[in-house]
């Protein structure tokens, strides 16, 4: 079981995102809406793992990742978004993330890279 | 040469149909284009997609509220009576799946673009712009949505 933020602007991917994650048994310790609060809630909460969405207002997903990196460079840090080409893939990775999942996501995707990250 | 006209169309329905038929379930079929216009009247409800980079504008999608609830019942899983807030961040969510669907589909042409956060505009309007617009009517199960596009180079 782990300690999981979730980062994504809208509401609805945050549920689907709860929904899945805590039906494996997760526990869900916040949720940001965009990057500039995702990176307030992983210093207050310090989660396991994050869940990080890419296209928000204020502050985007890629940009947080670095700042949260900076801060923890153990930050274990998921990308689930819908901008999957390869640039957008590559420019998360490069800036820290460890797995990139493409929404719409399967739960069992989602879980696998959860799994992954916890075994490592 | 490439026909920005064309490119954009073809993205875009490329993108709603990976959208509606690849991750909905809905069939898919798509009308005629309009002429391009300096404005376009839209339905109940519309979803506004920015796009950047190497191609530049919006992409609107327009829809009545049934065509709505069936779409945010079909992301939700379960039928939706009436639209609160989780049925709308449900919309704009959809606008994001299409307008990155776009992307890709812009990608597949070496074109790098980018998209903004979804905007929803809800009420019969107008919308105007210096740059113009395409508007294709796609069928998703029958159900109508008008993409209107305004992009460019």
């Amino acid at each position: 079981m782990a300690r999981i933020l979730i980062t994504d602007d809208a509401a609805f991917m945050r549920m689907m995102v709860r929904s899945a994650l805590e039906s494996k048994g997760h526990e869900i310790v916040g949720e940001a809406a965009n990057g500039a609060d995702a990176i307030k809630a992983y210093k207050q909460f310090k989660p396991d793992v994050v869940t990080m969405d890419i296209t928000m207002p204020d502050m985007d997903g890629v940009t947080a990742v670095r700042n949260i990196i900076e801060f923890d460079p153990k930050a274990k840090i998921i990308m689930c978004s819908a901008m999957g080409q390869t640039v957008m893939v590559m420019d998360a990775l490069k800036a820290g993330a460890k797995d990139f999942v493409v929404k719409p996501f399967q739960p069992d995707r989602l879980q696998q890279a959860i799994d992954k990250q916890l075994s490592n | 040469m490439i026909n920005v006209q064309d490119t954009q169309l073809k993205a875009v329905l490329t993108g709603l149909e990976k959208v509606l038929t690849g991750h909905l379930g809905f069939t898919f079929s798509v009308g005629t284009p309009s002429i391009r216009q300096a404005f376009v009247n839209t339905d109940n409800v519309s979803v506004m997609v920015g796009m950047t980079g190497d191609i530049r504008g919006e992409i609107i999608l327009s829809l009545d509220y049934d065509v709505l609830k069936n779409i945010v019942s079909t992301m939700c899983g379960f039928k939706i009576e009436e639209i609160d807030d989780m049925g709308w961040s449900a919309f704009a969510e959809f606008g994001n799946w299409v307008g990155a669907a776009c992307c890709s589909a812009f990608n597949d042409l070496q074109l790098n673009t980018n998209i903004t956060p979804p905007v929803i505009h809800e009420g019969k309007g107008s919308l105007r712009t210096s740059s113009k617009f395409i508007s294709v009517p796609v069928y998703a199960s029958g159900q109508i949505i008008v993409a209107h596009l305004s992009l460019g180079e």
